[in-house]
């Protein structure tokens, strides 16, 4: 399910990932192609107005050359010769701006032909003025300007259309540009909110679970509460009457008698101790961490004077120097109570029992050992001795409620350390745990 | 109900046989001459704030979990009332609930005793708190 739902979301980003680029790709190669009318509207423009002026200054030329053949007023020679001049600009000007369009190139070199002979024409106009045949070959400098300005007309109105052309074309690219930019931004938009509704589900998702989780452990708290306070109370009644029967209606009890009501109380004895590891146990589960540096020597040789109380007159505890760690105290002196009170009963009934408590240092971590030589164990049990319950001896060689072990290995998981065990049976058992150099809560 | 002014324990627990084993274990170092046992917090409201202000036991033995008004609630009323603040209060429970301890010792709890399960330990547990306050400890007069 999960999986499926990964190969659609990276299906979803690739389709609109795949949309977000063909858009940006179109935006700009219309842009392009926007700028590139733009320019060949402002080349036409100008070619047209460069033609326009051609011709004026054609007429101009036209205008001077025969106003001064009829009148001779040199000042009429001034606008023929500035029109001479002008045109040639032009048309040099039109020439070197349409090198590579060879159509219109022709035409403006006939153009060009053509302005010539005109000038032609009428320098000689000019010079001959006077003369008869030089007027009489007005008709011909008619002709000549007709084509001019037929030429010039015809290449303007080629140019014109042109012009059009590009004008209709760059306001279809205007309105393709903005197309393109609303679909980008609409996309994005789309995007944004389909991630948005995501992350909101998700986010009511996760708190539900976490409503959940909160309501599992209330629930949690009120039956941990309830077992410390409801059931210790009648086991008290059964255990305090028991005794009193024994105290105060002895006399009346035969030797069994006496011995049933003392199996009660052993046993609510025993449910009694049952409880409270269990409430320990769950305690550290729940508890929160508070690790400090912690002198192990001092808190080991503390534990030692409280446990050793009831201890064999026989009994040699050794303790090498152990490095401080990083730890909740509590707990690890939980820990170090539950090791200890094992080494000590499961060595109790040798001859000479001994209790061996070291540490050594690696780079990450530091771990301590505790080994006596006790009963031991047989290797292949090992994988059971650290969980809840479970025991490896009977009841009637060595009294425990197995939670011992499992209390240990729960600690040191919850500091970040390791803990395991080697031993043989009747060859004593050694059992180390680790704590890491920097502490690393784990809540687990 | 006794003489209010020669009560001088009293002990506050709606479990019978608890009440009973509380009264045996004083009893046997005769701490429980002047004692009353009330069923539940109401009954121990009444008793102390009552219309004869003089009700001032010199101990007050208070269970924590009770029906109708809880140890918690009575132990509010007492520590905040300017007379019956000084009387010393001893929870006496089955809980060892840490936030219970921590919540009784924010309102003023003079001590804390979880009951131990054995009657041994319980009798011993009970007859030190009756030897403490109502021997050793200099209570105000």
């Amino acid at each position: 399910m999960k999986f499926y739902v990964e190969k659609k979301v990276i299906a979803g980003f690739i389709i609109t990932i795949s949309i977000l680029i063909s858009l940006g790709v179109y935006a700009h190669i219309n842009n392009r192609a926007l700028l590139s009318a733009s320019r060949e509207v402002s080349h036409l423009n100008d070619i047209l107005y460069h033609l326009e002026r051609t011709l004026a200054l054609a007429a101009d030329m036209e205008t001077g050359a025969r106003g001064f053949a009829l009148t001779q007023d040199p000042a009429l020679l001034a606008p023929y010769e500035r029109g001479a001049d002008e045109t040639n600009a032009h048309i040099a000007y039109l020439l070197a701006g349409n090198g590579r369009d060879n159509g219109t190139k022709r035409r403006i070199l006939r153009i060009q032909a053509l302005l010539e002979q005109k000038r032609q024409f009428s320098a000689s106009l000019i010079e001959h003025s006077a003369t008869r045949a030089a007027r009489s070959k007005a008709v011909l400098d008619n002709m000549i300007m007709d084509s001019i300005r037929r030429a010039v007309t015809s290449l303007q109105y080629q140019k014109t259309q042109r012009l059009h052309q590009c004008k209709s074309e760059m306001s279809q690219r205007i309105w393709h540009g903005d197309v393109a930019f609303i679909s980008l931004l609409g996309t994005t938009v789309l995007i944004l909110a389909v991630v948005f509704s995501a992350v909101q589900i998700q986010r009511a998702g996760r708190s539900r679970a976490e409503e959940r989780a909160a309501l599992l452990h209330g629930e949690l708290e009120a039956f941990t509460y309830s077992v410390s306070h409801d059931l210790r109370a009648p086991l008290r009644s059964i255990h305090g009457y028991s005794q009193i029967l024994q105290e105060e209606h002895g006399e009346k009890l035969d030797a069994g008698g006496r011995r049933i009501a003392d199996t009660i109380m052993k046993n609510a004895q025993k449910m009694g101790r049952l409880i409270d590891d269990l409430l320990d146990f769950s305690h550290v589960g729940r508890s929160t961490l508070h690790p400090g540096k912690v002198n192990m020597h001092d808190l080991v040789e503390d534990v030692l004077a409280e446990v050793n109380q009831k201890k064999s007159e026989t009994l040699q505890i050794h303790v090498d120097t152990l490095p401080p760690a990083m730890a909740d105290i509590s707990l690890i002196r939980l820990a170090w109570t539950n090791l200890i009170s094992n080494a000590i009963k499961y060595s109790s009934k040798k001859e000479f029992p001994q209790v061996w408590i070291s540490a050594f240092e690696t780079g990450t971590e530091i771990v301590y050992s505790i080994r006596d030589n006790g009963v031991g164990f047989d290797m292949q049990y090992v994988h059971k001795l650290f969980g809840v319950f479970q025991r490896l001896h009977r009841e009637d060689e060595f009294e425990g409620t197995g939670v011992g072990l499992a209390l240990v290995s729960r600690i040191v998981a919850r500091h970040g350390g390791r803990v395991w065990a080697e031993a043989a049976p009747d060859r004593g058992a050694t059992f180390y745990f680790s704590l890491p150099h920097t502490v690393n809560p784990n809540d687990r | 109900m006794e003489s209010s002014t020669a009560v001088e324990i009293l002990l506050v627990e709606d479990n019978a046989d608890d009440a009973e084993l509380t009264i045996r274990a004083l009893r046997k170092h005769h701490l429980a001459n002047n004692l009353l046992h009330l069923q539940d917090g109401e009954e121990a409201l009444n008793f102390l704030f009552s219309e004869k202000q003089s009700n001032m036991p010199k101990l007050i033995l208070l269970d924590l979990k009770m029906p109708k008004v809880d140890g918690l609630e009575v132990l509010r009323k007492i520590k905040a009332d300017q007379v019956k603040r000084i009387i010393p209060v001893v929870m006496l429970t089955s809980s060892k609930e840490e936030r219970d301890i921590l919540e009784t010792y924010k309102l003023g709890i003079n001590a804390y005793i979880v009951k131990p399960v054995e009657f041994d330990k319980f009798v011993h547990a009970v007859s030190e708190i009756g030897f403490f306050w109502m021997i050793l400890n200099q209570a105000p007069k």
